[in-house]
Parts: structure tokens; C-alpha cells; sequence
């Protein structure tokens, strides 16, 4: 009995820096491994063909001449959704593209096949090197993959720019990038806003904003934008896939929202009030009227467990420097019915769980929840040790309803 | 607000429904391994044989 106890205190102690030095050591050999070898890559899509490189010029372009088929492989890199993204392009001397090669990708299979299945690179074929190649413009984006549209588009337009000026000498003719600021944008705005009033706002503003927050969180967030964070997203920071500022401001607001509530208010607003997804469970538990009772070590364990779960994601993730493949989540599918294999069966399963106990998901699997409420946590414990130091003790702030995205404790 | 009545039952639902839906999460994780790391390429295997190579150049 002392022997087990003795163990159980060591692996206790033990059992966080082993789980973060295990995470630190995937991340070092994901990223050794994730540097491309691109001769390799292109030498498999074209086994036929004789490829000499040419030039590693500025921009980080890397062109190869195909003897065989007389002409050129630009190679380009852009943000897609799950990461960063390379292609190929195959041009003829005069500029001309021929077809558009996948090299290598993080985008989530699903919405990777959904370009294919429409056939999205096909459209590429014949533009020229001066084309605008701007999506909506004169590049069509397939629906319900637009950012990875939006990241395969990018990566061709400026691989095919840098060559017009740096190999062909013409001037810019082209249109310039514009900022992508509309509806999803403003929509995403308008949900931290209220999400923010009915967190402060007291009196008939806060009951309205509580009254609407369900429907403007699963229209603009769920439905609408699709725009739910995973631990893959959270995973993709650490790993440095920070999307441009100007074509992904949608993903800068979610974030600014999402960590920005956290770090500079203490509160997680994301898991309070924004996520989409709990308002399915809340809606699903209402129809049914069942609330059935979570036994009370298993809402203890189920930390545990989740910090487990988010433990095999993280090191899924930084293995394969591939943010979409840890993510376990059933957001994606919930709101674009989009998912692959067994990712089928968890977002049923925590549906019918959320019928019959209140935010299911939330509770008992949600890497998010986890790391948000950390993150609070640990803000709070660390401004506790800054007050203690530098004078008298804080009256800690009220309880807010935000609180109670901290579902492990307050809700039972 | 009356007391929710507990009952023996409940406990056994919830935590089939959670024994369930935690081995559908493993089932994925595995998956994904298998998809990943043993279809495609080791990236363990990858970063070893780089570092070989480097430490070689040298």
C-alpha cells in the first residue's frame, strides 16, 4: 500500500515535465522533419522528367528547369488553412501554367479532397504569369474550402509575380492584393462585442445580449464562417503558422478575441459565450429535459483524461508538424459536415451525450476548454504571487458568468 | 430549485456514454497514426537520418 502511494505521489510529480519534455522533444523532431525536400517531392509527381534547378532567388523561390518536357517548376509557399502549403507550377518559357502540383500540405484532408473533387487547380491551366490571380476575381474559391482556396491561390500569384519581375523583367500590371475585410469579418467582430456586453453589461442589456448570444454565436460563428478553434489551431501558433494579417483577418480576430479575453481580462469569453458548439449540447439537453448526473470522481478524472487527450494531440501534432491531424474536435463536421473516418462517429456520439448530460463535450472531452481555463488559471496564480510581492492583498475580482467557462468546477 | 434526484442508473449512463465517446477519440488518435506515420513517412526516421547527415557533413 505505501509502495503504491509512494508511486503514485512520484508519478504525480513526475508525470507534467515528463509530458512537456516528451512535447518539446516532438516539436524539435517534427519541425527537422518537416523541412522539405522538394527535388524529392517533385522528382515523385514527375518520375518521367530531368529536373535541373536553376535559381534559388529572393523570395524564396526555387525554380527548376524540366529538360524532358521543356519548361519550368516554380515552387511557391503560402498560409493555407492548417499551415503553411507548397506547390509547384509548371510554366512554359513564355509564362504560360500548365498545371499546378501539390508538394506539400497541413490543410485538413477533407476540405484538401473538396479541391480536388471540384476541381479547383484545373482552373489555373493557361492563365499567364501577368494574370491578377485573385480569388472571386479571376480565380473561382470552392465553397466551404475558401481559406484553403484562399492559401493555394496566394501561393501561386506570388510565385508566378516573382518570376514576372525577376526572370521575365515586366512591370507590375496586375491587380494588388486587398485587404478581405466583409461580412465574416464584421459578423466576427459584432459576436465578441456582445459576447463582452453580456459579460459586463448589467440590466435589460445584458438579459438581450443573453437572449441573442446562442443565436449569433452558432449563425456567425458555427454555420456562417465556420470559424470554431480547435487545438490544431492553438498547436499551429506554437509552431509558428501565423496566417497574413491582410488575407486572414478573420483568424486575427478570433484570436485577438479569444486570447485577448484571457490575458488582459482573466476571463475565458471564448468557452463562456463564443463557442458555437456548446450551444448545440445546451439546446440538445433542453429538448430532452434530462440532465442526468455526472458521477463525482469521474468529473475530477475527466481533467485528467482531457489533459491526456491533449497530450496525444499535441504530440500527433508537433510529430507531424500537421496542425489539422490532432484535432479530434466534432466543430468542423457539426457546422460544414466535413470530417474523415472514426471523426464520424464522435461528433453523434457527443451529440446524443449532450442529450442526456449538460455540456457534455465540454466537460468531459475539450482540449480548448482545457487550455483556455489553464491559461486563466494561470494568469490568476501568477498576478496572486505579483500582489503578494509588491504590497497588500488584492480583493480577488467577483464571479462573473464567464466563470462559468470553467466547466470542470463550477458546473456539476 | 428542487433537487435533482440522483439515482444509481445515471452514473451508469454518463459514464458509459463517456467510456464510449473516449474510445472513439483513442480509435481517431490511432488512426491518424496509422494514416500518418505509417503510411506516409516516419518523421522520427526523417529527423534522424538529417541529423546523421549533418553530423557527417561535418
Amino acid at each position: 500500500m505505501a509502495i503504491a502511494e509512494k508511486l503514485t505521489s512520484v508519478w504525480s510529480r513526475l508525470s507534467f515535465p515528463l509530458a512537456f519534455t516528451s512535447l518539446v522533444i516532438a516539436f524539435v523532431i517534427g519541425q527537422i522533419a518537416a523541412q522539405p525536400d522538394y527535388k524529392a517531392l517533385l522528382q515523385a509527381q514527375l518520375p518521367d522528367s530531368t529536373l535541373t534547378l536553376l535559381t534559388e532567388a529572393e523570395g524564396g523561390q526555387i525554380v527548376y528547369r524540366d529538360d524532358t518536357a521543356d519548361n519550368y517548376v516554380i515552387i511557391s509557399e503560402a498560409e493555407g488553412y492548417g499551415g503553411p502549403l507548397a506547390i509547384g507550377i509548371r510554366a512554359s518559357g513564355e509564362g504560360e501554367i500548365a498545371e499546378i502540383l501539390d508538394l506539400d500540405n497541413k490543410e485538413t484532408p477533407s476540405f484538401f479532397d473538396k479541391l480536388l473533387r471540384k476541381r479547383f487547380f484545373q482552373q489555373f491551366a493557361g492563365k499567364t504569369i501577368s494574370d491578377d490571380f485573385l480569388l472571386d476575381e479571376d480565380i473561382d474559391a470552392v465553397s466551404g474550402a475558401t481559406v484553403s482556396s484562399l492559401g493555394f491561390t496566394n501561393a501561386v500569384r506570388e510565385a508566378m509575380h516573382i518570376a514576372a519581375t525577376a526572370h521575365f523583367n515586366l512591370k507590375p500590371t496586375w491587380k494588388q492584393t486587398e485587404w478581405i475585410f466583409g461580412l465574416n469579418e464584421i459578423g466576427l467582430i459584432g459576436v465578441f462585442v456582445l459576447a463582452f456586453v453580456v459579460s459586463y453589461a448589467k440590466g435589460p442589456l445584458a438579459r438581450y445580449g443573453k437572449f441573442a448570444m446562442p443565436v449569433v454565436a452558432l449563425g456567425v460563428v458555427g454555420f456562417y464562417t465556420n470559424s470554431s478553434v480547435s487545438i490544431g489551431q492553438m498547436a499551429g501558433i506554437v509552431m509558428g503558422y501565423i496566417p497574413g494579417f491582410k488575407q486572414h483577418l478573420l483568424w486575427w480576430i478570433m484570436m485577438a478575441g479569444m486570447f485577448g479575453s484571457v490575458l488582459v481580462l482573466g476571463k475565458n469569453v471564448y468557452c463562456g459565450h463564443v463557442c458555437p458548439f456548446q450551444y448545440v449540447e445546451r439546446g440538445l439537453n433542453k429538448i430532452s429535459g434530462v440532465n442526468l448526473a455526472v458521477r463525482p470522481g469521474m468529473q475530477k478524472s475527466a481533467r485528467l483524461v482531457v489533459g491526456w487527450m491533449t497530450w496525444c494531440a499535441l504530440m500527433l501534432i508537433f510529430l507531424s508538424a500537421h496542425p489539422t491531424l490532432g484535432s479530434y474536435e466534432p466543430f468542423a463536421m457539426m457546422f460544414s459536415l466535413t470530417g474523415a473516418g472514426v471523426q464520424w462517429y464522435i461528433l453523434p456520439l457527443s451529440l446524443v451525450g449532450s442529450f442526456f448530460v449538460l455540456n457534455f463535450w465540454c466537460r468531459l472531452f475539450c482540449p480548448v476548454g482545457l487550455v483556455l481555463n489553464e491559461m486563466v488559471r494561470l494568469r490568476r496564480s501568477l498576478l496572486k504571487r505579483i500582489s503578494s510581492h509588491s504590497g497588500p492583498a488584492r480583493k480577488p475580482d467577483a464571479a462573473t458568468p464567464d466563470d462559468k467557462g470553467d466547466l470542470w468546477r463550477n458546473e456539476s | 430549485m428542487a433537487k435533482r434526484e440522483l439515482k444509481p442508473w445515471h452514473y451508469q449512463v454518463t459514464t458509459a456514454l463517456a467510456v464510449v465517446t473516449l474510445l472513439f477519440v483513442i480509435a481517431y488518435f490511432v488512426q491518424t497514426f496509422r494514416t500518418f506515420f505509417l503510411t506516409e513517412s516516419d518523421p522520427v526516421l526523417i529527423a534522424a537520418e538529417r541529423i546523421k547527415g549533418k553530423i557527417e557533413e561535418r
